[in-house]
């Protein structure tokens, strides 16, 4: 669960895409990758996010309040459940932290930032510099959905790459805005499907706000991103697990 | 008189049947717990030795000083440790040594991940030592490097196939390192701590880890070679390398040690619980037999009977109820613990508390003349404890009194 709830917030970070290119151009897939998140990289975010997770059936709600500043520096509040109001996750670069008010502060060992990431597959991260081409060969199509062009990679990855997905088919917009992600296992059965809704505009940036995620099993991750800010004057020492500290004491 | 009195006792016994088959049948449980728990309790110890020996440990193991303290591949032996150890040993008398390099680590496939433990083997050697080539169950044993093999277990837990590829992780100095395996077979954990051991080649652990020498060395020994006197040659052969010991089976296994040390000496509290309950069990019944019997043993002594032939005849009662007890009982338990030697039982709902102490999945009950012994002498003494009371009172009856009484 708190693997699912790191990695959920920070999936949606990471796939905040910008309309800079709206031209239809033959691109590679890792450029098109890079340009979905080239929104993200170097800006600071602030925004509450809801989650609601269906687990056999039984639905869990949470809010959370994000910040993040560059690629390195995260800190995520729980606002909901009232029970785990002010604890959280912090990560500097790659340590990850977990913070609760009733034990402190414990840091978590650096396998879980992989999963914080993308679970078992590749973070974006990953995909977007430079070793995608090392562990998968891509294919771009661009096709047509609904009289609407967009790019449609397939990614299969290498036999001895070190993903265990068999297949991972990703819809991009033309403006380069992550539309769907879906995860196949080596039998070509879907495992994981993120589907990326409800977009928005601020600025010049072009965003899903609502993001889903659907296992093999029915289970469901629906993420809102509420009141997003961008590119807030955030000091790197507010990063700090002192920050949480400072809550408790409030 | 003898041949009259063994007459007597075995009519007053079957004059009630129920009294009678109720007081067998508490000696025949008493004896039959005692033989059973014996051959179990032995049965546990010497199941989990052969395990660990055959599928896990080997007999002892060459280890690095301070590993068993913080078990890291860092604490291991080095390159050169492991090939001075191995030159030193190759005198004494064995069937195989291989090296093994274990971490910590995790699996991930496509529908989880899980903690394991990676032990890298050199697929060659360790089959001379552990025999696991013959617990593949599916699929085939390595042959090379990136393959992995699994546990039907965690096959199962993780829904992982044969062929497919699995990503293993494990945390080193420098970071998190992964890499890909391919699944080449699935094994039968012989013991629960097997089941979350990844097996691969010693090639990727090292590569993986960076580290070049071994966790350990496992030895194994032919049949019938004392791993004592092993061990002690061992230690001698490896006296002047420095930063190296020798692990015996108790040093590998600390929970053995705790369950064998006295394990005898604990079984006597339980060996005298069942013998006072059985014991007290027929003396109530035999007492009640005497009193509801007190106006005849009173009528016996007037016509001539002595109080110490009466006190013998109830003796003997108690005697033949032991005796048919202790048949009955020991045969049905004898009859268990052989079943149990040969089919053995399965400690499946032990698992979750028995994954670290190293249990196996099956014991097999042992099976020796000395529980006979010690069911015996529950007898002995559940008879003597039933017959002495009532004999004693049976030896002071006044027989005036008692036909007044009765």
């Amino acid at each position: 669960m708190t693997q699912k709830l790191i990695w959920i917030t920070l999936l949606a970070i990471l796939t905040l895409g910008m309309g800079a290119h709206a031209q239809e151009e033959a691109l590679d897939a890792e450029t098109i990758l890079d340009r979905v998140n080239q929104a993200w990289q170097g800006d600071s975010f602030h925004g509450i996010m809801g989650l609601d997770i269906v687990l056999g059936g039984q639905t869990k709600s949470h809010k959370l309040e994000v910040w993040t500043l560059g690629e390195e520096l995260a800190l995520i509040r729980v606002l909901e459940p009232e029970i785990d109001l002010n604890s959280g996750y912090l990560q500097l670069g790659d340590d990850l932290w977990y913070y609760s008010p009733d034990v402190g502060s414990i840091k978590l060992p650096t396998v879980a930032l992989g999963d914080a990431l993308f679970g078992a597959g590749p973070s974006l991260e990953d995909l977007s510099h430079g070793t995608l081409s090392d562990d998968y060969d891509a294919t771009v199509d661009i096709i047509d959905n609904e009289g609407v062009s967009q790019y449609f990679l397939t990614l299969i990855p290498h036999p001895d790459a070190p993903v265990v997905y068999g297949k991972l088919e990703i819809w991009v917009s033309i403006d380069y805005v992550m539309e769907k992600l879906v995860y196949y296992d080596q039998r070509e059965a879907v495992v994981q499907t993120a589907t990326f809704t409800d977009i928005i505009e601020i600025g010049d940036r072009k965003f899903a706000t609502t993001i889903t995620i659907e296992d093999a099993y029915g289970d469901q991750t629906v993420e809102r991103i509420e009141n997003p800010q961008f590119d807030l004057e955030l000091d790197a020492m507010f990063f700090s697990l002192d920050t949480f500290e400072a809550w408790g004491d409030d | 008189m003898n041949t009259t009195l063994r007459r007597m006792a075995w009519r007053n016994l079957w004059r009630h049947k129920q009294r009678t088959i109720l007081m067998i049948a508490t000696v025949a449980m008493g004896s039959l717990v005692i033989l059973v728990l014996f051959g179990l309790s032995d049965g546990v110890i010497s199941s989990m030795t052969a395990t660990q020996i055959d599928w896990n440990q080997g007999s002892f193991q060459v280890r690095a000083v301070g590993y068993a303290d913080d078990p890291i591949p860092e604490n291991g032996l080095s390159a050169q440790q492991v090939a001075a150890a191995t030159d030193a040993l190759a005198v004494l008398r064995k069937t195989g040594i291989a090296p093994r390099l274990e971490t910590f680590g995790m699996v991930r496939t496509p529908y989880g991940t899980d903690g394991v433990m990676l032990r890298g083997i050199d697929p060659t050697s360790e089959s001379a030592v552990t025999s696991l080539d013959e617990l593949i169950v599916e699929g085939r044993y390595l042959d090379g490097e990136g393959q992995v093999l699994f546990s039907s277990y965690l096959a199962e837990d993780l829904d992982i196939r044969i062929g497919e590829r699995v990503v293993l992780l494990t945390i080193t100095n420098s970071g998190t390192e992964s890499q890909a395996f391919r699944v080449t077979g699935f094994f039968e954990a012989a013991s629960f701590d097997l089941e979350k051991v990844a097996m691969v080649s010693i090639g990727d652990v090292r590569s993986m880890t960076g580290i070049a020498g071994a966790t350990a060395l496992a030895v194994s020994l032919p049949r019938g070679v004392s791993a004592n006197r092993s061990v002690t040659e061992a230690r001698q052969l490896l006296a002047d390398q420095t930063g190296v010991v020798v692990a015996d089976y108790f040093d590998l296994n600390p929970f053995a040690r705790f369950m064998i040390a006295g394990s005898t000496i604990k079984m006597i509290p339980f060996v005298l619980m069942i013998s006072l309950m059985a014991g007290f069990g027929v003396a109530n019944t035999a007492f009640y037999s005497v009193l509801e019997r007190t106006r005849e043993f009173g009528v016996m002594t007037a016509v001539g009977m002595s109080s110490r032939l009466l006190s013998r005849l109830i003796l003997l009662e108690s005697t033949m109820v032991a005796a048919i007890g202790f048949v009955v009982g020991g045969g049905l338990g004898y009859w268990g613990i052989v079943y149990l030697s040969r089919n053995g039982l399965s400690l499946a709902f032990l698992a979750d508390i028995s994954k670290n102490v190293g249990l196996p999945k099956m014991i097999y009950a042992s099976t020796s003349g000395w529980y006979m012994v010690a069911a015996f002498s529950v007898v002995v003494f559940t008879a003597l404890s039933a017959a002495w009371y009532p004999a004693r009172r049976v030896n002071r009856l006044d027989p005036v009194a008692a036909i007044r009484e009765g």
